[in-house]
């Protein structure tokens, strides 16, 4: 009998001393329990703030589609904070095209997350970071072409740009970007990449371009993208421009912003309102 | 009143005097105390000095003080024989203790100076060897083939990697760079590196160059670093290639580094690179914004290799086997700590903090409150023979302040709290330890960091009770991971929770935006010297000693 009044005066005591992470113990399971089946059930597009490059996210339940990954480490902290915390899967990265702006943090995600399929258009460009990605990840890539889509849940996105049969080998690599362009939940996206006006041009025959929601501006909203054609046959509610602070090519120029103001574009810099998220 | 007051001012000197009179003896006494800290002083002096003046200058100085002493030492001899023949004998007598004494302590000096200067000797030949046969490599293309030394350091925008020579060539001169010989690489950060991975890198060869205040050149000096490459061209042979390097430590550094991918993938940044800290000691990167926020909040210790988390594992450890007896408890945590080490592949900084940490644990075996006083000067004493460039490693300083500020500080903080009240438990538990340690480093990372944050103490407060059952959980996490995944979620949601805490309170405090303040270079020397007089004359003052009154080196007449 004395034994075990010892034995249980040992266990309260044990219990006493570690009562805190009893406490954690038995909330976290809670949390187990009731959070772990909870996912993003709404799809949502985050414009991430990612200084001078651009960096998408497009997810649904456990879904991820992300569109080029930013110049540096930015991307890793903002799909942290936006994907759910036990979902490390990336289903779809798309690269537009190989600027370093574009390529560097998608190839971080690369290295930090599993990512099941890498889209991108095949062009001739000398970078170190491109040749790393052929090479290291030659399994994961995935050559894509207008009309190559990807559906899950409410996500609808398709390629626009390039065409099958355009050429390896251009003298301006943001003309081989792949531009794309999503319907998610009667809402219609277009993200142009870096395409200048070159492209735009040759996109002016989707029909169902007319009356777009958002548009990813091209090239960060610098001069070389954005015509009056395109932004008066799409009309867009909302305009995204994604560039750094202070970068050294003066984006967004102020030509592109003015052109955005004429047409009545409401337009948004992730450097000035951080990650953009629209949930729908 | 002021007569009051004087009264006062007359027992706290009286009190001082009679205690650094017996610290003095105390000192005397135990001579391996005395010689270890006058050792780890010299070492930095002699260091200093022999890089800024040239060695016959210096060795010059030392035997003309030499001949001062000796000229000296004949002098009072011969004023001691004369006093001799006046008379007085009593007081004449105490004057030729105090002679012997001096004598005693500058012959203490010389002899620990020249053990120092033969050890350092080698260590600033190579580095001044060094300096000039790297003046021939600069600025020109280079074909270098070596091997990663050290594990590659991430960067926002690249990586650091550390490269020491196989062969080296600077392009058409034929000039031939020293094999062993260790260039630091900037590249870019998608790259993947493993620890003894042989490379060939083409590029420019630089030399480092100071920036913004900062001697980075002395920076990199005391990692024996002299040359860098920028963005060079890299290739690579595949892992499974590995003949450089110990094969002991790759391995180990493997299992470490395949021990944190499971941590990245379970949680997200920045909870992954928190806990990866936490349990590891390994320094991730972070946001800027986080960073900045945890320099803030005062929390960077947590996460950075500076040996916090052996002390947890030694407190967890105590408090799960707390029905063991105390000898048994001390043994298991010796064990659990050197495992750990292991685990985190060996790292020096670990290694420094498990023996900081077996040596206090031993202190409690052997059950004498003085070992703990011999044996943190010994060890210390002990890193600087085997490193003599030690005594500029701000990890090094870091930890051994923070042991200092837990050994003296704390018990004076105990004793004070205690003759207010008796309860509140968790004070005597979580805060004054944190207290302590945060006063004891503050000297150094004023120093080191230019900043001070009123924010230290109260973070800390909120956030260190919950790190050890963070660390104790995460490890069972992985341990589970490849046991029972269910299971393994389950420690690690706890886990995420509580760093989601920690990244709560740090992005709070950072969000305050008030509470630090910059010191200017030369303002910050003095405030950390102003602070480390004060800590010293208030341990002083302070420390608690059992049985005063019938302490052996406090006696008035011993």
């Amino acid at each position: 009998m004395n034994s075990i009044t010892t034995i249980l005066n040992l266990i309260l005591k044990f219990l006493w001393k570690n009562i805190l992470l009893i406490i954690f113990f038995l909330v976290g399971l809670f949390f187990v329990v009731v959070l772990r089946k909870t996912t993003i059930l709404q799809p949502e597009i985050v414009f991430l703030d990612v200084g001078q490059g651009d960096a998408i996210l497009i997810q649904q339940d456990n879904f991820q589609i992300v569109i080029d990954g930013g110049g540096d480490t930015s991307v890793l902290y903002g799909l942290a904070k936006h994907m759910p915390w036990y979902d490390k899967t990336i289903e779809r990265l798309i690269l537009t095209h190989p600027h370093q702006d574009h390529l560097e943090g998608l190839l971080l995600i690369l290295k930090k997350y599993k990512v099941e399929e890498v889209w991108y258009f095949p062009v001739e460009y000398e970078y170190s970071g491109y040749e790393y990605l052929l090479k290291e990840y030659e399994t994961l890539l995935q050559e894509v072409k207008a009309g190559d889509y990807i559906r899950y849940g409410d996500l609808y996105g398709i390629v626009l740009f390039p065409f099958e049969g355009d050429p390896q080998r251009v003298r301006n690599v943001n003309n081989a970007s792949v531009v794309m362009f999503f319907e998610i939940d009667e809402y219609k996206i277009l993200l142009m990449g870096d395409a200048e006006m070159e492209v735009e041009e040759k996109l002016l025959n989707y029909e169902f371009l007319h009356g777009i929601d958002i548009l990813k501006v091209g090239h960060h909203c610098s001069n070389t993208s954005t015509s009056e054609e395109l932004l008066s046959f799409t009309q867009p509610s909302i305009a995204i421009c994604s560039c750094g602070i202070l970068n050294k090519f003066g984006h967004p120029h102020y030509e592109t912003l003015e052109k955005l103001k004429n047409e009545n574009v409401q337009y948004l810099i992730t450097h000035e309102e951080g990650d953009m998220k629209f949930v729908f | 009143m002021y007569l009051r007051i004087r009264r006062i001012l007359e027992g706290v000197f009286l009190r001082f005097q009679k205690r650094v009179i017996g610290l003095a003896r105390f000192l005397r006494d135990y001579k391996i105390i005395s010689f270890s800290i006058l050792y780890i002083i010299l070492d930095a002096v002699m260091i200093t000095l022999l890089r800024n003046i040239k060695v016959s200058h210096t060795i010059g100085l030392l035997g003309m003080a030499l001949l001062c002493i000796m000229f000296c030492k004949v002098g009072k001899k011969i004023k001691n024989k004369k006093g001799e023949i006046s008379g007085r004998r009593g007081r004449q007598k105490k004057k030729k203790e105090w002679i012997g004494t001096i004598f005693e302590l500058l012959f203490f000096v010389i002899i620990t100076t020249l053990l120092v200067c033969l050890r350092i000797t080698p260590v600033l030949r190579y580095e001044e060897d060094m300096q000039e046969k790297v003046l021939g490599f600069t600025n020109s293309s280079t074909i270098l083939k070596g091997y990663i030394y050290d594990e590659p350091v991430e960067k926002h925008r690249s990586q650091q990697l550390v490269i020491s020579v196989l062969e080296g060539e600077l392009e058409g001169e034929g000039k031939v760079l020293p094999e062993g010989m260790l260039v630091q690489v900037k590249t870019a950060s998608f790259y993947k590196f493993h620890l003894g991975q042989e490379c060939e890198l083409r590029g420019t060869l630089e030399e480092p160059e100071n920036f913004e205040g900062f001697d980075y050149r002395a920076y990199l000096r005391d990692r024996k670093i002299f040359l860098l490459m920028n963005n060079p061209v890299v290739k690579c042979t595949s892992i499974s290639e590995r003949h450089h390097g110990s094969i002991l430590r790759h391995g180990l550094v493997d299992m470490k580094n395949n021990l944190i991918e499971i941590i990245e993938e379970v949680l997200n940044e920045p909870q992954s690179s928190l806990l990866a800290g936490i349990i590891f000691g390994e320094k991730k990167l972070f946001s800027k914004f986080f960073d900045e926020g945890t320099r803030v909040a005062g929390l960077s210790h947590i996460v950075a290799a500076s040996g916090y988390n052996v002390t947890i594992l030694v407190v967890t450890t105590e408090k799960i086997f707390f029905f063991l007896p105390k000898k048994l408890r001390v043994i298991v945590g010796l064990i659990v700590i050197w495992l750990f080490a292991i685990l985190s592949g060996l790292s020096s900084s670990i290694v420094r903090a498990c023996i900081m940490g077996s040596i206090s644990l031993l202190a409690i075996i052997f059950g004498r409150s003085n070992t703990v006083h011999v044996a943190i000067p010994l060890a210390s004493a002990l890193f600087v023979v085997a490193q003599p460039l030690i005594v500029f490693d701000v990890g090094f300083l870091l930890s051994l302040s923070a042991v200092l500020g837990l050994t003296y500080i704390l018990p004076i903080l105990l004793d004070l709290k205690a003759k207010v009240t008796k309860k509140f438990q968790f004070v005597d538990d979580n805060i004054l330890p944190t207290l302590s340690c945060t006063l004891g480093t503050l000297p150094i990372s004023i120093l080191t960091f230019n900043t001070f944050s009123i924010w230290a103490v109260p973070s800390n407060t909120i956030i260190l009770p919950i790190i050890d059952t963070t660390m104790f959980l995460g490890v069972l996490g992985i341990v589970a991971w490849n046991i029972f995944k269910p299971l393994s979620y389950i420690f690690f949601t706890i886990t995420n929770m509580q760093l989601k805490y920690f990244e709560f309170v740090v992005n709070l405090i950072h969000s305050l935006d008030w509470g630090q303040f910059e010191f200017s270079g030369g303002a910050s020397k003095f405030v950390s010297l102003t602070f480390l007089l004060m800590a010293i004359l208030f341990i002083i003052y302070l420390y608690p000693i059992e049985n005063e009154q019938y302490n052996y080196y406090l006696k008035s007449d011993s």
